[in-house]
């Protein structure tokens, strides 16, 4: 058989996927047409960005600056140790290109500021939040209320994360529960790759469900995960009325 | 009740539970002030800020809901208390 890619369907990669329960040709044709951005392609955002390759998700902006280190290798999976040294964007891009050449990847060096998160924002249908910082969360969460862009803020520490899953004007947004940063927060956090990349997925999940709506998707909730005791909790939030992001979308 | 700690705050307090009895007329808010004070500094410090208040930033939730409203009567089965985390 041939299986070189310029003779490939693009459905033809995606059979199995449009079996599942609630999916269909027709969302996968709404993934082809959608571009995401993933800030930051670390523990979070290196499976993150795999999986929405994997799914088909037309276009992956994929945003990092930064080298990679040897103390990355536990979780940065879309790394290489021969990157050592040399930039992460270009490898992230690299392997998902790897993965399958009829993806549209682009890479760029830098992290999401406010000099740069208007503009790829605009180009984008849905966002990732996976920076290990909160004014860079807080950035995205703004802009994406203001340009009406569904919003996946994916977090996570030592042994437990978080996943926040925002529908601009209808739901909760991060702002609406963290306001502000908080103090005490660490650049350096414990870390097993296995937790990161575990919310990494659901963070997927909760993505296609709502660029696709083959299944609801958690709005209005925080989703907790305890790794020590696969305790998932899903608590019930609600939009600050005083919110300084959405407040103002009634 | 039970008070529960998640994120930082359990590694910093080196807990993740605390039971403790609920006081008559005593507010979330001063519940949540006696707790801090039998934990370490820097778990402390995540719950309260100089002044001895309760950090707006703290993520607190009653039996599966998020709450606000400190200022209303302590009460519930558990309360649980988690400063924001953004490990990647």
């Amino acid at each position: 058989m041939n299986f070189k890619s310029s003779i490939l369907n693009y459905h033809d990669y995606y059979t199995w996927q449009q079996d599942v329960t609630g999916f269909s040709s027709e969302a996968q044709d709404i993934l082809r047409n959608m571009t995401a951005l993933v800030s930051r392609v670390g523990g979070l955002g290196g499976p993150l960005a795999f999986s929405l390759a994997a799914a088909g998700v037309g276009k992956i902006i994929l945003a990092h600056d930064g080298e990679l280190r040897p103390d990355d290798l536990n979780r940065q999976i879309l790394m290489k140790h021969e990157g050592l040294g040399k930039p992460r964007h270009e490898q992230a891009g690299e392997t998902l290109r790897r993965f399958n050449p009829d993806l549209n990847i682009e890479t760029i060096g830098e992290n999401i500021m406010e000099s740069n998160v208007a503009k790829l924002i605009a180009q984008s249908d849905i966002v990732f939040a996976c920076a290990p910082l909160f004014e860079e969360r807080l950035l995205m969460n703004r802009e994406c209320v203001s340009q009406n862009k569904f919003f996946v803020d994916t977090a996570m520490y030592n042994t437990e994360g978080q996943l926040l899953v925002v529908r601009p004007g209808e739901s909760a947004c991060l702002a609406c529960i963290t306001p502000e940063p908080p103090l005490g927060w660490k650049r350096r956090f414990p870390v097993l790759g296995a937790v990161s990349a575990m919310m990494a997925q659901m963070g997927v999940l909760e993505g296609l469900k709502l660029l696709t709506g083959y299944a609801p998707a958690h709005t209005n909730t925080l989703m907790h995960m305890d790794t020590t005791n696969m305790d998932l909790r899903k608590i019930k939030i609600q939009r600050h009325p005083d919110c300084p992001h959405c407040s103002h979308l009634g | 009740m039970i008070i529960t700690l998640k994120g930082q705050l359990q590694a910093l307090a080196d807990q993740s539970q605390i039971d403790t009895q609920l006081v008559s007329g005593e507010s979330l808010r001063a519940l949540i002030q006696r707790v801090a004070i039998n934990i370490s500094d820097e778990a402390r410090k995540l719950i309260l800020d100089d002044s001895g208040d309760v950090r707006a930033s703290l993520f607190v939730a009653l039996d599966g809901e998020h709450i606000r409203d400190l200022d209303q009567p302590a009460g519930g089965s558990e309360l649980l208390l988690m400063p924001p985390m953004a490990g990647g």
